[in-house]
């Protein structure tokens, strides 16, 4: 193990794994480090979205499956609780210094490194007038998930599933708050959800109040199939969200197509919240000595894995928005470039 | 570098498409030898690495071995000849057609797809359009349906380019697509060089006296032509390739990724098989070229693990107890059993290279001939030749 | 060998196995009266496995498998369905209740509601 090529990966959620395992079945012995105590991130927070017996391929196993895998490969070594203070340069090496869990120092010295550091949600507050956290049943759709997951479908009995307005592009796709970029996943996991609502109560009235849907895909195409008839979908968007009669939430949009001015409330408001760079992004891209794209993400070169760094790649939502299944496959080039670039060194 | 030290391996790719030139190119530069069957007429490219070789008029008649040893038998004359290889890649692309029917309207000179505006534009058939008065092309995408993500974005490029080309242009829309940065930039740039974006829902088109008319939200609009994007459907090869190959197809007709599942990009149901670009996926031309790297990326680490003993339970055969009914080659889904003739016995075998140990096999099997080697099942529960009673 | 007598799980490893590993994760376990049997796909299960289970004693058996379109092996969910209903049928026709058998989907993710059906039987 000790002379086997090593490299380590920033990073233990699913695109981590997806490096670490790739890099793995070449025999190359990983370091792994995650900041949290678990394995796993964003993606492992994401529920089923099968309806009617059938997988909607939101890629939410993909998550269990992988960790499956890495509990059998070899060579990876996971080090949780852990994240990197410092980072030297010695001899084209590069040395990462790390903090453990109590204050206990660690540090490894690896010819590269893959930078698997994920994404922060876009906060709901970011969209002030939509009145998250004041406003009774305005919820996210990552609070949606979490819910899902960690309670199962019977939560969704507890909802009021009467109307229920979806509300796309919060904070995304927005210059003035610095994200001008499509986050990517927003309409693919709304729409699904919307459907797994609709199954637990076929009778609620469910709209989406969006820009554009994207909806383009192999993964999306019965999801979309089934929901454009099933869903309301208007192009407009809500400008403020307030607390309408009988516990319901209010609000009044432009419906771009008409023009008309409509007031309209509803028992439940999902806000569609998209991906944002890390907050501590910027620190590890000085630590490394990168550069971040406008939106701050980690730019790369048109490769799209490869930092200006020599020796250090980018995996995943860390260097732009996208899905489980494209973090995934996103990460497996990344250990790829990683490999040629440690057997160009060799 | 050699990826695999003191083992060259080869690798077979199949399909013209470009994503085959881009993975020919991807696989050599890793150093595999690799054996490239357009399966079509297709030019060689000019240039390509000593490791290829190319087949431009072969024909692919089957596929022989299992991951690791795969051998392509192909007919080249008389003769069939077999190119081995570790790892099969398809990237066969997809084909284009005009769909008439979604659109309810046939080509002619005011109703151009893309390709042909972008024809014409190169070989200055539309100068006179164009220099006589300011002309003016209504792009109309999401017609009678979504707009494969391909097409669209051809359009897109092609409303820019005659922009560029001073024309006027509109662009009609339902959700635009803008789920990717260079899109969303590409987007952005056409408004700020003047394209004009026009939603609707539901449009009617007229065609009068030396024009279009588009009866949208925003009122009428009047052009000169329209351009109507192409539609995709799968590579008529795929059918046949997927049946020679025994692989799976979705209900789509496009090759099928094991499925969501997966760990590996680009897998199908059989190990050592993998397929890139667009005939697994709707994708522009760009995300298919990057499907490619992902792909060639997994194929690539799963070559460098062939020499580590597979782990996890395998399907065994006793194969004196097999009555060669074939129902374990017809069921199971990854192609790994097979009758054959073996230490003279013909008999269903198992490839372990193939395997996948599901036990599908092993529920099937009539005589019970099929035991999955490494998955312990508690005793009481196993399958006998004895009756069952049931309290 | 023996084995518990209320509920035998026959399941899909890579989806109900994963899910109880969850669940098992968040410190939690699984009735004394409750035996889990895993297998690699829910196409391994096999009419045989269902029926000996009966035999063996089981009030009820459950069959869990993934969702279609998951399966690692394209229809092994499939055929556990299929193999559900047929001895099913068999329990209609000799007298005994059909629904001591049960085919259920389930993902990897779902080990709340693995949680909530245990609970319900
Ligand atoms: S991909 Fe999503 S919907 Fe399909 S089984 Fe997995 S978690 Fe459920
Ligand atoms: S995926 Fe949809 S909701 Fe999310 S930012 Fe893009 S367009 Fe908006
Ligand atoms: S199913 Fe059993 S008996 Fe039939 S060919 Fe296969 S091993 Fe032989
Ligand atoms: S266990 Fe049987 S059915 Fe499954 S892959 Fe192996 S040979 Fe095929």
């Amino acid at each position: 193990m000790s002379d086997r090529p090593r490299a380590a990966v920033i990073g233990g959620g699913i695109a981590g794994i997806a490096a670490s395992l790739n890099l793995a079945q070449r025999g190359i012995g990983v370091i792994l480090i995650e900041r949290e105590a678990q394995l796993g991130g964003n993606a492992s927070t994401v529920c089923c979205k099968a309806v009617g017996g059938v997988c909607q391929h939101c890629g939410g196993c993909l998550f269990r499956d992988h960790l499956r895998a890495l509990e059998r490969a070899e060579g990876v070594s996971v080090f949780l609780q852990t994240h990197v203070e410092r980072v030297e340069r010695r001899e084209g090496r590069l040395a990462l210094l790390c903090e453990r869990a109590q204050g206990e120092a660690l540090s490894f010295e690896v010819p590269a490194v893959i930078l698997a550091t994920g994404f922060d949600h876009i906060s709901p507050l970011a969209k002030g007038p939509y009145g998250y956290g004041l406003l009774p049943h305005v919820i996210t759709g990552r609070d949606l998930e979490a819910l899902l997951q960690g309670r199962g479908r019977t939560a969704c009995n507890e909802l009021p599933l009467g109307k229920v307005a979806f509300i796309q592009c919060v904070g995304s796709r927005d210059e003035h708050n610095g994200r001008g970029y499509c986050s990517q996943v927003c309409c693919r996991y709304a729409l699904r959800l919307a459907r797994v609502l609709q199954e637990s109560r076929p009778e609620a009235e469910i709209a989406f109040f969006k820009m554009d849907l994207q909806t383009s895909g192999r993964d999306m195409a019965e999801t979309w199939a089934a929901a454009r008839g099933a869903f309301r979908i208007v192009a407009g968007m809500p400008a403020l969200l307030e607390r309408g009669a009988e516990g319901k939430v209010a609000f009044r949009y432009e419906e771009v197509l008409t023009g008309r001015q409509i007031r309209e409330s509803f028992d439940l408001v999902v806000l569609a919240t998209g991906i944002q760079p890390r907050a501590d992004a910027a620190l590890l891209a000085e630590q490394f000595g990168l550069n971040q794209d406008p939106s701050g993400f980690f730019a790369t070169a048109p490769d799209g894995v490869s930092t200006l760094v020599p020796g250090v790649f980018a995996a995943g939502c860390c260097q732009a928005p996208r899905s489980i299944a494209e973090s995934i496959a996103h990460a497996h080039q990344a250990a790829q470039a990683c490999v040629l670039y440690l057997g160009g060194r060799a | 570098m050699n990826p695999m030290p003191g083992r060259p391996r080869g690798v077979i790719v199949l399909g013209a498409a470009p994503e085959a030139l881009c993975a020919v190119r991807e696989l050599a530069a890793l150093g595999y030898a690799v054996a490239w069957l357009p399966l079509e007429e297709a030019q060689a490219p000019a240039a390509l690495p000593p490791n290829v070789a190319i087949y431009p008029a072969a024909e692919l008649v089957g596929l022989g071995g299992y991951a690791g040893a795969f051998c392509a038998q192909v007919r080249r004359g008389e003769a069939i000849e077999c190119l081995p290889g570790a790892a099969v890649l398809i990237a066969l692309g997809n084909a284009r057609c005009y769909p008439q029917e979604r659109y309810g309207l046939p080509l002619g000179p005011r109703v151009l797809t893309p390709p042909q505006a972008r024809q014409r534009l190169k070989d200055r058939t539309l100068e006179a359009l164009l220099s006589h008065r300011k002309a003016h092309f209504l792009v109309m995408l999401d017609w009678g349906g979504e707009t494969s993500r391909e097409t669209a974005v051809e359009a897109l490029h092609t409303a820019r380019a005659l922009r560029q080309n001073h024309a006027e242009v509109t662009l009609f829309y339902r959700d635009l697509k803008v789920d990717s940065a260079p899109l969303e930039r590409l987007t952005r740039r056409m408004r700020e060089e003047g394209v004009v974006f026009c939603r609707y829902i539901e449009v009617e088109v007229r065609f009068e006296e030396g024009g279009v008319h588009i009866a949208a939200p925003d009122g009428l609009v009047r052009g000169d032509m329209l351009i109507l994007p192409e539609a995709v459907q799968p590579h008529p090869a795929t059918l046949p390739l997927a049946a020679l190959l025994k692989l799976r197809v979705g209900k789509d007709g496009y090759f099928q990724e094991v499925n969501v599942r997966q760990v590996r990009p680009g897998l199908t149901n059989r190990k050592g098989i993998y397929v890139a670009g667009r005939c697994h996926m709707d994708a522009d031309r760009e995300a298919a070229l990057e499907d490619v790297s992902h792909v060639v990326a997994s194929l690539d680490a799963f070559l460098h693990s062939l020499d580590e003993p597979p782990s996890g339970p395998t399907a065994e055969v006793e194969r004196d107890r097999c009555i060669r009914c074939l129902t374990c080659v017809r069921t199971c889904p990854h192609a790994a059993a097979e009758v054959v003739e073996r230490e003279g016995i013909t008999a269903a075998y198992v490839e372990k290279a193939a395997c996948w140990g599901c036990g599908i096999c092993a529920a099937h099997c009539p005589v019970q001939a099929i035991a999955l080697k490494g998955q312990a099942v508690p005793s009481w529960l196993a399958p006998t030749a004895q009756g069952v009673s049931i309290r | 060998m023996s084995m518990a007598q209320r509920l035998l799980v026959l399941a899909c490893s890579r989806s109900a196995g994963e899910a109880l590993a969850a669940l098992e994760a968040t410190g939690q376990t699984l009735p004394p009266d409750v035996t889990w049997v895993n297998l690699p796909c829910g196409g391994s299960v096999d009419v045989l496995h269902i029926l000996r289970a009966l035999e063996a004693g089981a009030e009820k058996v459950w069959v869990l498998a993934c969702y279609e379109g998951a399966c690692e092996s394209l229809e092994g969910n499939r055929w556990a369905e299929k193999r559900v209903q047929w001895v099913q049928a068999l329990l209609q026709e000799i007298g005994l209740g059909p629904e001591r058998v049960v085919f259920r989907a389930i993902s990897p993710t779902m080990a709340a509601d693995l949680k909530a059906w245990l609970e319900e039987e």
